[in-house]
């Protein structure tokens, strides 16, 4: 049985933890700028382009997905946020204090996954929103903005920022596994970052088969409201995808952290 | 009380903790003992359920830790000093823990003070130094004022005035019938502190006694002697059924006979005494006797007594 009385104590004592370290303010701050002032800068420059682009790329334009990008380097940010917040207590040494007070470890994980995820989320819809609308008006001068009541954009916005909080679950989740810093961020930035590009350099077939169902690939469609590409799953299978990552990682992290010594 | 049963732990080819039982009392400062690397910081984490013993089992107060809940108003515990964030202000660590057992915010301020650390709680704790990290370690595990208190090596770091605060707070505490376990490796410490002892070596029970009974255990008091007929006496002592060595410093260490016994035998055979003395075994050599053969990291060269210690 859950005892939500010890879940709530476990999730009072894990925020006064998020709220009393730097790292918290520093790595929201830095979400933020990077969410929006990428953003900006991204929808800017390719506004600033459609002129001299090619008859594809003008069918490829996504006002949308380009006004949310920034998001797609908070992440890095938001990840750091949510990784600190488990591996710091392993550096420190302060996970015995931890996993004594409260035996049942799961509840920890739990709370920790729950808040991360939750204040990731909420971050990220306000960026995601903010950085939409102050987007459109780049593009307004162009005569190319979208408004957040046509097809697929009111969804694409908001899935940019369920992404976010599937990517905080997703560095809980490896943070778990790994308990060191640079460890958990060195394999995050590897899956989201690295192993996307690298798979654009793979033949079409194993695109298919393979790239589509990584983590940012999956996760990514939800945030496009255009597609041409035909390499991506549709936006919500490949939410669902994305979630079966960052949920299978938490439940290992889980698993592990109940039955390794610490 | 924490009762420990055939408590084994391996980390791969290394064993921590081979078979260990014992059983620390209510009303009593239990002391453990056991030189560097002798398994008791892994007892402690093996009593905590912080690591999963590879065999036998662990009770506090009738049940396993894992299985307690809210466990700091039973169970406080010191394991590292500085085991806190850097970042984090002494306050704020103690209110984190204190809101993961339901405790009262009010206590915060009432360990802070009994440990000494009001004037420095709001600041951040990366700063501390040894001492003031292991108070604050002492206030984290007084928190729920628990009925069993485990203390990993908690005058590590602390000056003269803060070992005897320490002291004096642990007899108290078993004063008012809790359990208290602290570990060490300085016997001389123990002696003062504990009623009872519970030595390991190589994560082996060597002795669990009272602390009186453990000194005697250990001590092999012995007579020293100078003589510059040193060899007509170790023949004399020999033929007595007692033994002598001879010391780097040219004197006789002879065990088996008593003070009254070498003084008689040299006279009744002409033999000249320089000194005659005996020499009782301090607590550290009495530990040391004890631990002998139990002792993983011994220094190059030897017995690590240094001199003055039977061979
Ligand atoms: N997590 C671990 N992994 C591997 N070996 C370990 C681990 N913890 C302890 N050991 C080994 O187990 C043995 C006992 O270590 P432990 O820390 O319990 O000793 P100790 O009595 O506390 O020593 P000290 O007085 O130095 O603190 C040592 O040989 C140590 O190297
Ligand atoms: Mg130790």
């Amino acid at each position: 049985m859950i005892d939500l009385a010890l879940f709530r104590d476990a999730v009072a004592s894990e925020w006064t933890k998020l709220r009393t370290v730097r790292s918290t303010y520093w790595t929201i701050v830095v979400a933020i700028l990077l969410g929006i002032g990428l953003g900006c800068a991204i929808s800017a420059g390719n506004a600033h382009d459609y002129h001299s682009m090619s008859f594809h790329d003008r069918l490829e334009f996504d006002p949308t997905a380009f006004s949310t990008a920034g998001l797609f380097f908070a992440q890095l940010a938001l990840g750091v946020f949510a990784i600190l917040a488990m591996t710091s207590e392993y550096s420190t040494g302060t996970i015995r204090t931890t996993m004594a007070a409260i035996p049942q470890r799961g509840y920890t994980l739990a709370a920790k996954a729950l808040l991360v995820t939750a204040i990731s989320l909420v971050l990220a819809i306000g960026i995601a929103f903010g950085a939409f609308f102050i987007c459109q008006q780049i593009f307004a001068h162009y005569h190319l903005a979208v408004s957040i009541h046509a097809p697929g954009v009111l969804r694409a916005v908001i899935g940019a920022a369920l992404y976010i909080g599937g990517i905080a679950l997703f560095a809980t989740g490896l943070a778990t596994i790994i308990r060191h810093t640079a460890g958990a961020i060195t394999t995050l930035v590897a899956l989201v970052f690295i192993l996307p590009s690298v798979s654009q350099l793979l033949p079409h077939a194993w695109k298919v088969d393979f790239a589509r169902y990584l983590p940012a690939n999956a996760g990514g469609a939800i945030t496009q409201v255009v597609y041409t590409n035909n390499d991506s799953l549709r936006p919500w299978p490949g939410f669902i995808v994305f979630m079966i990552w960052c949920v299978g990682t938490a439940a290992i992290g889980w698993y592990l952290l109940r039955t390794r010594d610490v | 009380m924490i009762e420990a049963r055939g408590l084994t732990k391996s980390y791969g080819d290394v064993v921590a903790v081979n078979d260990l039982s014992f059983t620390v009392e209510p009303g009593t400062v239990t002391g453990f003992l056991g030189p560097n690397g002798a398994g008791k910081s892994t007892t402690m984490r093996l009593i905590l359920g912080l690591d999963k013993p590879s065999a036998g089992s662990v009770t506090v107060n009738g049940s396993p830790y894992t299985t307690h809940h809210r466990p700091l108003t039973e169970v406080g515990a010191l394991l590292e000093a500085k085991a806190i964030h850097g970042g984090r202000s002494a306050y704020n660590h103690l209110v984190t823990v204190a809101k993961s057992n339901h405790i009262d915010r009010k206590r915060v301020n009432e360990v802070l003070e009994l440990v000494g650390l009001t004037s420095v709680a709001k600041k951040r704790a990366g700063k501390f130094s040894l001492g003031m990290g292991q108070r604050l370690g002492i206030a984290t595990a007084l928190l729920g004022d628990p009925k069993v208190l485990i203390l990993d090596e908690p005058v590590n770091g602390l000056d003269p005035e803060g070992i005897l605060w320490v002291r004096n707070l642990l007899k108290y505490m078993a004063t008012q019938g809790k359990t208290i376990f602290v570990s060490s490796h300085l016997m001389s410490e123990m002696a003062l502190t504990a009623d009872h002892l519970i030595v390991i070596g190589r994560g082996r029970l060597i002795a669990d006694a009272s602390t009186a009974e453990v000194i005697r255990l250990g001590s092999g008091s012995h007579v020293r002697v100078r003589s510059p007929q040193a060899a007509q006496l170790v023949t004399l002592v020999d033929a007595h059924e007692g033994g002598a060595t001879t010391q780097p410093d040219g004197s006789l260490s002879i065990t088996g006979l008593t003070q009254e016994q070498v003084g008689e035998l040299a006279a009744a055979n002409g033999v000249v005494l320089h000194e005659l003395t005996l020499a009782t075994a301090s607590l550290e050599e009495a530990f040391m006797e004890l631990t002998e053969e139990a002792v993983d990291f011994r220094a190059p060269g030897g017995s690590i007594g240094g001199e003055g210690d039977a061979a």
